[in-house]
């Protein structure tokens, strides 16, 4: 990147004061030649001078006044004509105990209801005329709710996930499951749905029975009858001792315990026609949780039973960066289970061993022999810590073609990735000749998955053409969008444990390195001649190169990402398209 | 709140209308709220939204606004008119600007917050922050640029 360009990109932050001392001197060192840059710079330092006066300006006393009469004459015309609306107490009253309060107003926030909720969480449960139970202590309502609970014998709810990716876009997953509970006796009838994401559940017609688990006592043992209808095959267990008097209603009960530290009270939503109103608890109130994992707990508003437990971030296994959200809801309280639905039934025919057994030995039959290397215990998981700390990231990528005996390399491309944003910056010899940037938009995104409005999820694709002096955007939408490239790497290195060939030492552009190589056939239907390889640095456990490789018509070719940077500072200008005023649209059809 | 939307629509006038609005809008919907909202964010951000809508509804004339009984301290004799004429231009383009970018401006450098105060009051990442004043700032002050150029 030129001077000019660099400069140009550094000039706001230079003007709004953002810049090292060090930087500055080489800007200015610019601007003594660069009359663009030093108007731009000028316009820009105009502009934020300007905005420093606007913020001197303050209103005198006598604007105030007005303002305060003007509204609580609103407020008070309000109340002639709707008078169950707004708070109980008194407007002036309201403004006196506002305007006493030095915080509130210094902050210039005359907050009627700052105050008037501030330290009290809920009314009290006789409150007059708003019919809202839940606002009231949960020491009360909460104790009719579990009273009522202990009359609950038997129950049936619906187990579901749904999968939130990097940028809190949802996807739903195909596997559910209907669970039966009584006394002593459980079954869960697991089910595949090829969902379209707007509807799934136990009436489609797609839903698929892939499983069902019975769990039932034999005198004093408990026996877990496993029969997989996709495999054809069964299993039993038996826990000695393991029958017991079990209580369906033991783990929401739990959850109604705990509404008295709930953190907030959600607005009302419908679910399953009936309206709820929800309660969101950080989980690390509870158990040994971390921070910043929540729970909601829906109740119906009518019964108060619950109808809707959500756990949101939990984290997936084997892609860092995915979290998703377990649901367990379509309660039926007082089930009348037909007594059969807990005899277990195996079909003729079935062979008894596990799910794993017989689809490792499909695998073997579908795609051969898979060797599997030994991988010292505990290394993905010292490889998927040191990824989890990963913020930022640059590399460069190329890409390498034969030409007879030997490799030739593109000069391919420089990559800076950040989690909301990337940008890949293609190189012609030392020259970039085109850019794309990748940034997400987070409008609105609220705190969970559900908050996600697919509606607003954004990410923009500016591609700046330098040879043809042309750029183009494109806005793609939450249901298909280029992904962040650091998911790929990291998938492939969360399967370090299923490597098909591994080695301790390895250097690796002057980094000492352990390595593994995986064909990619043991992910999906992939041939045998896509491989992946990639080292990792023995001290860090951080990728230093990647490989992928791969056979087409005309010979075989390979991706290389080397070079890596972790966790490099970038300025806020990296994922800002910097369009020179010269070029033209292009169509992005 | 006053305050905040005088400074953006550079009309007192309009302020107190934007002033009214936010606490009878607060009041029709309080048996909504709870006791965890985070009022301080939210009654920002209530201000500065209804603000820019109303620059953007209005037709801004060019002529200086009224405004009395104002404080401008330190300033030279024409600064006051010279900061006034500078709020008129710069509601006229926040309105055209995207909203969440008027936003992040208005906080930042009319309001004075930094970036994880801002983020908190809009709900974003501090990083979202900076990109969107970026772009605000370069764009006002391309738009602007005649005018400061004075």
């Amino acid at each position: 990147m030129n001077q000019h360009v660099k400069t140009s990109k550094l000039l706001v932050d230079f003007a709004l004061g953002d810049l090292s001392p060090e930087a500055k001197i080489d800007i200015r060192a610019h601007l003594a030649r660069c009359s663009r840059c030093a108007d731009e710079l000028k316009r820009l330092e105009a502009l934020v001078a300007g905005t420093e006066r606007i913020r001197e300006f303050s209103v005198g006393p006598e604007a105030v006044e007005v303002a305060e009469r003007t509204v609580l004459s609103a407020v008070k015309n309000q109340q002639v004509k709707e008078p169950t609306s707004g708070p109980i107490i008194s407007p002036e009253s309201i403004w006196r105990m506002t305007m006493s309060n030095r915080r509130m107003k210094l902050a210039g926030m005359a907050a009627i209801v700052i105050v008037v909720l501030g330290g009290v969480t809920f009314w009290p449960s006789d409150s007059p005329g708003n019919g809202q139970w839940w606002l009231g202590s949960p020491a009360v309502w909460g104790k009719e709710i579990i009273a009522e609970m202990e009359r609950i014998e038997t129950l049936v709810h619906r187990e579901q996930a749904v999968f939130v990716g990097r940028y809190g876009d949802t996807h739903v997953s195909g596997n559910w499951s209907r669970v039966y509970e009584a006394a002593d006796r459980s079954r869960e009838d697991k089910y595949y749905e090829n969902t379209d994401e707007s509807t799934f559940g136990d009436n489609s017609p797609d839903s698929v029975l892939v499983e069902v688990t019975w769990k039932v006592p034999d005198g004093k043992d408990l026996k877990a009858y496993h029969v997989s209808h996709e495999h054809k095959c069964y299993t039993i267990e038996t826990t000695e001792g393991g029958a017991y008097k079990r209580d369906p209603m033991k783990m929401l009960r739990w959850y109604v315990g705990l509404m008295d530290r709930a953190d907030r009270v959600l607005d009302t939503k419908i679910f399953d026609g009936r309206e709820c109103v929800g309660f969101e608890i950080d989980t690390s109130k509870y158990g040994s949780n971390p921070k910043g994992r929540t729970d909601r707990i829906w109740f119906d508003v009518e019964t108060k039973l619950p109808v809707r437990i959500e756990k949101h971030g939990l984290p997936v296994t084997d892609s860092p960066g995915q979290t998703f959200t377990f649901i367990d809801d379509r309660f039926e309280y007082y089930a009348k289970i037909p007594v059969d639905k807990f005899v277990p039934k195996i079909p003729d025919g079935y062979i008894n061993a596990s799910t794993h057994e017989v689809r490792a030995a499909k695998d073997k039959q579908q795609k051969g022999d898979m060797p599997y290397a030994d991988v010292p215990e505990g290394l993905r998981d010292e490889v998927a810590a040191a990824l989890s700390h990963v913020v930022t990231a640059t590399y460069r990528e190329r890409f390498g073609f034969m030409r007879g005996e030997r490799w030739l390399y593109s000069d391919g491309s420089k990559l800076y990735i950040a989690p909301q944003a990337w940008r890949e910056d293609h190189y012609s010899g030392e020259r970039v000749n085109k850019t794309d940037f990748f940034v997400t938009d987070k409008e609105d995104w609220g705190k969970t998955s559900f908050d996600f409005n697919d509606q607003k999820f954004k990410l923009t694709q500016t591609t700046v053409d330098f040879n043809d002096r042309n750029y183009r955007v494109v806005t793609h939408g939450s249901k298909s969008h280029p992904n962040n490239p650091m998911d790929r790497i990291i998938r492939i290195a969360s399967m370090l444990n299923r490597a098909d060939h591994f080695w301790d030492r390895e250097m690796v552009n002057g980094v000492e390195c352990f390595g593994f190589e995986l064909s990619a056939k043991k992910y999906g239907s992939n041939p045998d001649t896509h491989k992946h390889r990639m080292w990792f640095d023995k001290l860090t456990k951080l990728p230093v190169k990647t490989e992928f490789a791969w056979v087409q018509s005309e010979g075989p070719r390979r991706k290389i990402c080397e070079h890596f940077q972790w966790n490099p500072a970038f300025g806020v200008e990296t994922f800002v398209p910097e369009i020179p005023e010269d070029f033209t649209v292009k169509d992005p059809n | 709140m006053l305050n905040t939307a005088v400074r953006i629509l550079g009309d007192l006038d309009m302020a107190q209308d934007v002033h009214q609005e936010v606490f009878l809008a607060i009041w029709k919907r309080w048996h909504k709220y709870n006791g965890r909202t985070n009022w301080n964010a939210y009654l920002y951000r209530v201000t500065v939204r209804k603000a820019i809508e109303l620059a953007r509804q209005s037709r801004f004339e060019q002529s200086l606004p009224r405004q009395t009984g104002c404080i401008a301290g330190g300033q030279k004799v024409d600064g006051p008119l010279r900061t006034a004429e500078l709020q008129a231009r710069l509601a006229e383009h926040l309105a055209r600007l995207p909203k969440r970018q008027a936003e992040v401006f208005v906080l930042s450098r009319i309001e004075g917050l930094d970036a994880g105060q801002i983020a908190d009051v809009l709900d974003c990442s501090p990083k979202t922050v900076r990109v969107h004043l970026h772009r605000a700032v370069k764009r006002l002050a391309r738009e602007l640029g005649d005018y400061l150029s004075e």
